[in-house]
């Protein structure tokens, strides 16, 4: 559009106005370069182009113009000039091209896409594999004790699961060699998919619809095949979006296979219908199953932000793999046992309060883990249980059952219960996200398998060692009374209390504190002192086990003081915090391999209860609060070998952690490249759009509901903008396009709807401060390029202001300076001329440009300066806006209510209001002698360069003389370049409003008589240029206007007699 | 180096209650001769022009001329914190950013000072054209913002009728239609006298609003002279005692005969 720089040399004879003093101004507004504006500017924030943008826009835009009392007449592109197709023709390859590249961006964008979705997919298998040898061997040696003791305790659970694992095993090799294969096949897939586009070049169109509609056929066997169950959700859920999507757009490409027999098209229709049906049936089912998936993920995501303001950065994992461990959990769950009836909402708030940790561990590691103690049976059957819970709430039922289970078992023991529950393990239903359906099978199997290991759990559970745990009981009580009060969910940490004081009977005194928390825990003790004696009862069963589970009851009392003293700690001292929590967090990375520990030492009854209490201890040091807890470190028993079966744990720990961490880094890249390639195809696709005749049309109808009156210009918009502007017609016009100086506008409104101020360009001004008239811009326009003709290769705006200072001509026509360049440049690149010592710097670089054959093109000239437009001088009518049907016509188009409709025509039915009164209000400045040539003088704005100072100061000095002739052969010249004209002249297109066969612009003004103030004009015009315009004598007479005008003129002029 | 010390801080009031609703920020312009002030409001219907001769003030120097752009309502603020009959000086320095308000209480008990920021604002210098107006009408202020008053319930412009009679004021809205004549009084040097000189009788439409905002100004002065002429902007000047004037004009409204 237009010439490109023109508007920053201009710049510096602009001025900024103030909308509010445009009110009452009729004003031209080029349509052709709005619409362009509109429908690429438009866009979401994706970067795509809205649907209907351009109504929008012009809705927006008219409100504004009409809301500020000015009165716009709209012009529209008619057709296109030869030569503009010609320079356009190229660009229209660009555009192409661009349509392509948009094409090619979302292809990678897709693929892109479902790379990420089964990289995801596949993360928990490479660190899986990884691992598997290392916890092979630094496990072999403990396993096989292990695996001895765990068989006879439960050799049932152990055989189960290890089906189960066996499964998980199995499917991870599937899942590994299809990995590739899926990558491929999507891409296909989604290739086919998406080479559905709409595009607007007339030639292609056909084709491509034809294509789209076999695409359709095709992609829609494509989803009903197997194949396609077997892709992740997330890409099965793309892909059938994006042919919904796409199906939408293109209804006009399926004209093509409309069916040539009439009786088939029922049937064609139907077919399309069910089609669709199956379509949308598809992506619900699909939407259904990756919905029940996501919840539990979007669940622990606020809960982590939400509840516990934990930084999910700092807990390391992917969201929607890993392993959470809920700490609170038992104390939740003992809760859930008081209040036991409560129901569904009591479990939400269970894990909705559950303390959550999402570790990095991958799954598979841990199950194999696991699956050498039956400990981690029990504690992986009763995770696959809980984690339920949050995944899906739908499972409630279940949910219950399972909680019920465990609340039996925490009747009868209450730390054996919380040990066991303390890991949560997610990873099953996590593992059911890698969309893959054997594996839902397995979990399936987990589930059932969970169901019966909780029964066996229960038993075997029952058991508790007073001596050990009332003495930690106790001190644990002080820290919970110290914290308590603190911490608002310290509530359920209290809760517990009481239950330990009931078993351990030295504790009155701590008791009392605790009573003041609350009434509910005085008749929670009355159930407790009920429990106790059962739990008494119990632990006369077996002794064995006993010892086994008081160490896990220590160890989950541990726990909770942990979770406690960081609450308290996260209230008093909120920067430790993450400090804390990482500690933690590797605290109970390190729990299931204490379990594992405690179950090895399981033969040693004794020692096992050191084994607990120690790391119990080392918890608290290692949180480096000086809690009071120094009785635990007293009980427990300082034990040398506590360290060494963590070590190799947590060697294996940071193992996945530094796998983790890769597999994040690859994910961040994969993100950035996907936004990237986003923004790169929103930009391709709006690039590649273009006006289309129907755009036009609707704009034209909605300006019809506003009574804004339109032309269709023959040719451009521009140049008939600049004819009702020379004519008097308007008082400026409102156009972004620097070709409108081209075609001898006199007053342009620029930035009109933007950031920035309204800037006024007068012609007067730039004539007056930058020695430019409309000639020499088009020389400009020739030599840099701009919608008639390419240029020069090289020459900007400055180089061309360069050259026309260069090569002055005393000619009467502009255009024989360009004439003198060639003959110049010719010559100089005779092969045989010695090039003169002196030749100044500039020449030689214009030396150096490659000026093509048939440059300078007097036909280009002869179209800027004679363009062919519509001459009639009728004077515009405005209508009032049919507020009604505009408010139909929005909430029809942009699906507007009421309200908003009212907002945006309230300060347009206000102006209306305000034009109905017969009185109108003027403004002072046409009654004020203002000192307008104060105003003339623009604020002095830096100029770009001093290249462009030293250019515009050689014009400058050149234009002197050629002043003098311009004066006196004036007339001549314009007979000249009338009788040059007649061939360029083109044939008039009638626009829709008929108006009478007029001239051109310079027959025009031969015929008009000129009136009084024409004249003043002329000759202040003739003053200021170094020759004239073409000013067609068609001036409204002796209206306020001209008056005020005239005085303005006056004032020029005598100004500059005084010079 | 400006400095203006004035014995009535209520003047400076005043006059920034007569304009503040007119308009948002203005520049004083300081000369030797004393202060002058001249700015449309944004709709650029009305024109504020304010003069403070430098005879008027108690003491008055100005060695070279200073523009002070100023925000009104934060000179509002600052005017908030004297009482009237304190005494005020105004001191700027040459090229300065900050202008000083001392403010004086009569007592000589209290001074306060207060430094106010100055804007850099765009100024159209505008020239009001010399007119011989057809018809000058002076009238007790308090008069004529009742009439206004009176009138702007009804319509959104009052029509100004002079004859040699007398001046009707006239307006009509959606209730109805309000007629206000003020005769020319028998007495002429009475204070509170209507008089009329009339070349050639006059009828004028002019918004009701910012006839309203004008008459604000009947604080200022006791007397106001409404001067008008066919097709020009009325004038509607207050003088304020001894130390010059704050002009008003307004332009009129036409009759919209386009039919657009």
């Amino acid at each position: 559009m237009g010439v490109q720089g023109l508007w920053q040399l201009l710049e510096p004879a602009g001025r900024p106005v103030e909308v509010h003093t445009l009110r009452g101004k009729i004003l031209a507004v080029d349509a052709s370069i709005w619409l362009h504006q509109l429908v690429k500017g438009f866009r979401d924030k994706d970067g795509n182009p809205l649907p209907n943008a351009h109504l929008l826009g012009v809705f927006y835009r008219v409100c504004k113009l009409l809301s500020y009392g000015i009165k716009p007449i709209f012009v529209f592109d008619g057709g296109v000039p030869i030569l503009k197709r010609q320079t356009l023709a190229g660009r229209r390859k660009h555009k192409l091209e661009a349509i392509d590249k948009s094409e090619v961006a979302r292809q990678k964008l897709l693929s892109n896409f479902i790379r990420q979705q089964l990289h995801r997919g596949t993360r928990p298998v490479d660190p899986n594999q990884q691992l598997d040898p290392q916890i092979a061997s630094s496990s072999a040696s403990s396993s096989s004790p292990k695996k001895s003791s765990t068989a006879t305790s439960s050799p049932t659970k152990r055989d189960k699961f290890q089906d189960v694992d066996l499964e998980l095993q199995k499917f991870r090799e599937k899942f590994a060699s299809s990995t590739e294969m899926d990558v491929d096949r999507v891409d296909k897939t989604c290739i086919k998919v998406d080479t559905v586009d709409d595009d607007e070049d007339d030639s292609s169109d056909e084709e491509r619809s034809r294509r789209y509609g076999m695409d359709y056929a095709e992609n829609f066997s494509a989803i009903t095949s197997k194949d396609f169950n077997v892709l992740p959700l997330e890409t099965q859920h793309e892909i059938l979006f994006e042919m919904q999507e796409s199906r939408k757009m293109n209804s006009w490409g399926k004209m093509e296979q409309m069916p040539n027999n009439l009786q088939d098209f029922s049937s064609y229709q139907m077919d399309r219908l069910v089609k669709r049906r199956f379509l949308q049936k598809k992506i619900q089912s699909v939407q259904q199953e990756m919905g029940k998936r996501h919840i539990h993920v979007q669940n622990l995501d606020e809960l982590l932000k939400m509840n516990y303001n934990f930084d999910s950065d700092d807990v390391v994992g992917s969201k929607d793999k890993g392993f959470v461990l809920v700490k609170k959990s038992p104390l939740k769950k003992i809760q859930n046992k008081d209040s036991e009836e409560s129901s569904s909402l009591t479990m939400d708030e269970d894990s909705n309060s559950m303390k959550t940790l999402v570790d990095k561990v991958d799954t598979d590691s841990e199950t194999n883990d696991f699956n050498k103690t039956v400990s981690n049976d029990e504690t992986f059957n009763l995770a696959s249980g809980s984690a339920r819970s949050p995944s899906n709430s739908n499972q409630l039922a279940s949910d219950l059952d399972e909680e019920e289970q465990i609340a039996l078992a925490i009747k009868l023991s209450l730390e054996q219960s919380s040990t066991d529950s303390t890991i949560v393990t997610v990873s099953p239903t996590k593992e059911i996200s890698t969309k893959e359906q054997d594996i839902i099978k397995g979990n399936d199997e987990l589930k059932v398998q969970s169901g019966s290991t909780n029964k066996h759990i229960s038993p075997s559970k029952p058991l508790v060692i007073l001596p050990a745990a009332s003495s930690s009981c106790s001190k644990f009580l002080d820290v919970v009374g110290f914290s308590s009060r603190a911490v608002s969910s310290g509530t359920t940490p209290t809760k517990k209390i009481p239950e330990s004081v009931s078993e351990s009977d030295e504790s009155d005194d701590d008791f009392d504190d605790v009573e003041e928390e609350g009434e509910s825990i005085v008749q929670e003790i009355g159930e407790n002192n009920k429990e106790h004696d059962i739990v008494n009862n119990l632990l006369n069963n077996s002794s064995q086990v006993n010892n086994n589970n008081s160490g896990s009851s220590t160890f989950a009392i541990a726990t909770i003081n942990i979770a406690d003293v960081v609450s308290s700690s996260a209230q008093s001292d909120g920067d430790d915090m993450f400090a804390d929590i990482f500690e933690n967090d590797e605290n109970t990375e390190i729990t299931p391999n204490r379990d594992v520990e405690r179950q090895e030492s399981k033969p040693r009854v004794e020692e096992a209860i050191n084994w607990d209490s120690d790391p119990d201890t080392e918890f608290i040091e290692e949180l480096g609060k000086k809690t009071p807890i120094k009785t635990v470190q007293e009980t427990g028993n300082q034990e040398i070998n506590r360290t060494l079966g963590r070590m190799p744990q947590q060697s294996n720990f940071t193992e996945v952690r530094m796998i983790t961490a890769e597999y994040m880094q690859a994910q961040e890249s994969l993100n950035a490249e996907r936004t990237k390639l986003q923004s790169e195809k929103g930009f391709q696709a709006r690039v590649a759009t273009s006006i289309s005749d129907q755009i036009s049309v609707e704009t034209q109808e909605l300006l019809g509901l506003f009574g804004i009156p339109y032309i269709i210009s023959p040719h451009e918009a521009e140049s008939q903008c600049a004819f009702l502007d020379v004519a008097c017609l308007t008082d400026g016009t409102i156009t972004d396009d620097s070709d409108a100086w081209l075609f001898g506008s006199l007053r342009v409104y620029k930035n009109f709807y933007g950031h920035k101020s309204i800037e006024f360009y007068q012609l007067a001004d730039i004539t007056q401060n930058l020695n430019l008239d409309r000639e020499k811009l088009v020389l400009i326009a020739m030599l840099s390029g701009g919608d008639y003709s390419d240029g020069i290769e090289g020459v900007g705006p400055v180089t061309a202001l360069e050259i026309l200072a260069e090569f002055p001509t005393n000619e009467i026509s502009a255009f024989d300076t360009l004439v003198k360049f060639r003959e110049w440049w010719d010559m100089i690149n005779l092969p045989d001329i010695s090039i003169p010592e002196d030749m100044p710097k500039i020449r030689e670089k214009l030396k150096k440009l490659k000026l093509q054959p048939g440059f300078p093109s007097e036909a280009v000239y002869q179209a800027y300066m004679n363009p062919s437009i519509d001459t009639s001088t009728e004077t515009f009518r405005w209508g009032n806006p049919d507020l009604d049907a505009i408010k139909t016509y929005a909430s029809n188009k942009f699906g507007w209510d009421q309200a908003k409709c009212d907002s945006m025509l309230l300060p347009v039915s206000k102006n209306l209001q305000c034009q109905m009164d017969k009185l109108k209000q003027p403004t002072l400045d046409s009654f004020l002698l203002s000192n307008r040539q104060d105003l003339n003088q623009p604020v002095k704005r830096k100029r770009g360069s001093k290249r462009l100072d030293n250019a515009f100061k050689k014009l400058k000095q050149n234009s002197i003389p050629v002043d003098e002739v311009a004066l006196s052969s004036e007339s001549s010249s314009e007979e000249e370049v009338l009788e040059e004209s007649p061939p360029l002249r083109p044939k008039k297109k009638v626009p829709p409003p008929p108006r009478p066969k007029a001239k051109l612009n310079n027959d025009y003004k031969k015929n008009e008589e000129p009136s009084a103030s024409r004249s003043l004009e002329e000759i202040n015009v003739n003053l200021h240029r170094n020759k004239t315009v073409n000013i067609p004598q068609v001036m409204q007479s002796a209206t306020d206007q001209s008056r005020a005008k005239q005085k303005a003129i006056e004032i020029f002029k005598s100004k500059n007699t005084k010079k | 180096m400006f400095e203006a010390k004035l014995q009535q801080a209520g003047t400076l009031k005043k006059i920034l209650d007569a304009i503040k609703e007119l308009l948002t920020e203005a520049t004083f312009d300081c000369t030797d001769s004393g202060i002058q002030l001249q700015a449309m409001d944004n709709s650029h219907v009305s024109l504020v022009s304010l003069n403070l001769r430098a005879d008027g003030f108690e003491t008055y120097r100005c060695d070279r001329n200073v523009s002070m752009g100023m925000n009104l309502t934060s000179l509002g603020k600052i005017l908030k914190c004297c009482s009237a009959d304190d005494v005020v000086t105004m001191k700027a320095q040459d090229a300065a950013d900050i202008v000083t308000f001392v403010f004086e209480a009569s007592n000589q008990e209290r001074v306060s000072d207060f430094d106010m920021k100055l804007m850099n604002l765009d100024q159209e210098h505008l020239g009001i054209p010399e007119t011989d107006y057809a018809c000058v009408v002076k009238m007790p202020s308090a008069e004529f913002a009742r009439v206004i008053r009176d009138l702007s319930q009804f319509g959104e412009s009052i029509t100004f009728s002079c004859s040699k009679a007398g001046v009707k004021f006239s307006s009509t809205g959606d209730i109805g239609t309000g007629n206000v004549k003020v005769a020319q009084s028998s007495s002429v040097d009475s204070k509170d006298a209507t008089t009329i000189e009339l070349q050639e009788p006059v009828t004028l439409t002019f918004a009701s609003r910012y006839l309203g905002l004008f008459a604000k100004a009947s604080g200022l002065s006791e007397r106001v002279q409404l001067s008008m002429s066919p097709e020009v902007p009325l004038v509607v000047e207050f003088k304020i005692n001894d130390i010059g004037y704050v002009r008003y004009y307004l332009a009129p409204k036409i009759e919209d005969d386009d039919g657009n």
